[in-house]
C-alpha cells in the first residue's frame, strides 16, 4: 500500500479527533513548512539556485515544471541530499515523537493499523 | 656515643647526675629485632606519603590565564535565550500541557501554531518578498507538487511530475518515523506497550 503524506496525515488527525474542518489547513502547513525548510537548506548549499528559486515563487508565471526540476537536480547532489534527508528526518521524527507521547494506547492502535507495513 | 642513624629518634633527656644523653626510640636502638625495625621506618614513610597527599588537595592558586578564559566562558552561559529558543521552549511547555492526558489533536494544535510561527519568522527575514500571503500559497503549492505529486492530477501529466514523484520520500519517512515510535507490541496483534 502506497500512501500520500495527505493520506497519512489525515489518517492522524482522524485518528486524534482533530477537527475535520482544520485538517485541510494541517496538511497544507505542513507542505509549506517543509518546503520552508527546504528553501533553508537551499540557500546554505547553493544561494544561487536559492535566488532563482526564490524569484520563481514569487513570480506570478510560476512553472510547475521547472520548479520540480530545480528541486530534483539539487536533491541529486550528495551533499544536499544528506542534509535534505536529515531535515525531513527531524521534522518527522517531532511530529512521531509528539504522536508517541500523547496518544492514548488505542490511538496508537488505530495510527499503525492505518499504516503500511 | 650518640646514635646518629637515619631515622633515629631522638629527644633530650638527663640522667639523675643532670648529664644530657641522647634518647633513642628503642625500635630503632642497636639490637632491637630488625622486623619491627623495618614496621616502624615503613609507617614513618607511609604517614609522610598520606601527608603529601592531603597536601596535594589543597586547591592550586588558579593562573591569570585560566581566571581570564574562565571569565571568557561565563558571559556565554549566562547569555539571554534567542528568539528561536524561547520559542522552541514556549512551545515545548505547551505542547506538554496540552498533551496531558493522552490528548494528541491538542498536542498537535500546539505544533501547528508552530509551523506557523515559524513561516512567518522566516518570511519576515527573507528580503524581497512583495506579497507574503503568495508566497505561502506557493509554498504550499510547491511543498505539495515535489512532495505529493500525485494528489495534483494536472500537474502529474506534465512533464517532469513523474521526475519530481516522491523525490524527498517525505511519505516512507514519515511511516518509518512512526512506526519506530509506535513500533514493538503495536505491530504484533495491537497490545499495550509504552509511549516511546
Amino acid at each position: 500500500m502506497v500512501l500520500t503524506i495527505r493520506d497519512v496525515l489525515t489518517k492522524l488527525l482522524v485518528d486524534a479527533d482533530y477537527p475535520e474542518v482544520k485538517r485541510e489547513g494541517f496538511v497544507n502547513t505542513f507542505y509549506e513548512y517543509l518546503f520552508m525548510k527546504l528553501l533553508i537548506e537551499l540557500e546554505q548549499t547553493d544561494p544561487q539556485m536559492y535566488s532563482r528559486l526564490m524569484e520563481d515563487l514569487n513570480g506570478k508565471d510560476v512553472n510547475d515544471v521547472q520548479i520540480q526540476d530545480v528541486i530534483a537536480e539539487v536533491y541529486a547532489r550528495p551533499e544536499f541530499k544528506d542534509k535534505v534527508d536529515k531535515m525531513v528526518t527531524e521534522v518527522t521524527d517531532e511530529l512521531a515523537g509528539d504522536v508517541a507521547k500523547y496518544a492514548t494506547d488505542p490511538q496508537k492502535q488505530n495510527i499503525l493499523k492505518g499504516l503500511p507495513a | 656515643m650518640p646514635d646518629v642513624s637515619p631515622g633515629a629518634e631522638k629527644s633530650s633527656a638527663t640522667t639523675s647526675e643532670g648529664q644530657a644523653v641522647s634518647k633513642v626510640n628503642p625500635v630503632l636502638a642497636p639490637g632491637a629485632a630488625a622486623e619491627k625495625r623495618q614496621n616502624f621506618i615503613y609507617n614513618i614513610l607511609h604517614r609522610k606519603k598520606k601527608t603529601d597527599t592531603a597536601k596535594s588537595a589543597v586547591p592550586e592558586p588558579v593562573s591569570p590565564p585560566a581566571v581570564a578564559a574562565a571569565e571568557r566562558v561565563e558571559p556565554a552561559l549566562e547569555r539571554p535565550l534567542t528568539p528561536d529558543e524561547i520559542r522552541k521552549a514556549e512551545l515545548g511547555k505547551r505542547i506538554t500541557e496540552a498533551g496531558k492526558d493522552g490528548r494528541l489533536g491538542v498536542a498537535l494544535e500546539g505544533r501547528l501554531e508552530d509551523w506557523h510561527t515559524q513561516i512567518s519568522d522566516w518570511l519576515i527575514k527573507v528580503q524581497g518578498v512583495p506579497d507574503p500571503m503568495s508566497m505561502r500559497e506557493s509554498l504550499s503549492r510547491f511543498g505539495q507538487l515535489v512532495m505529493d505529486p500525485d494528489l495534483q492530477v494536472e500537474d502529474s501529466k506534465r512533464q517532469g511530475a513523474e521526475m519530481a514523484r516522491d523525490v524527498l520520500g517525505v511519505a516512507d519517512k514519515l511511516v518509518t518515523s512512526i512506526r519506530l515510535r509506535l513500533g514493538g507490541p503495536y505491530s504484533k496483534g495491537g497490545q499495550n506497550g509504552s509511549d516511546n
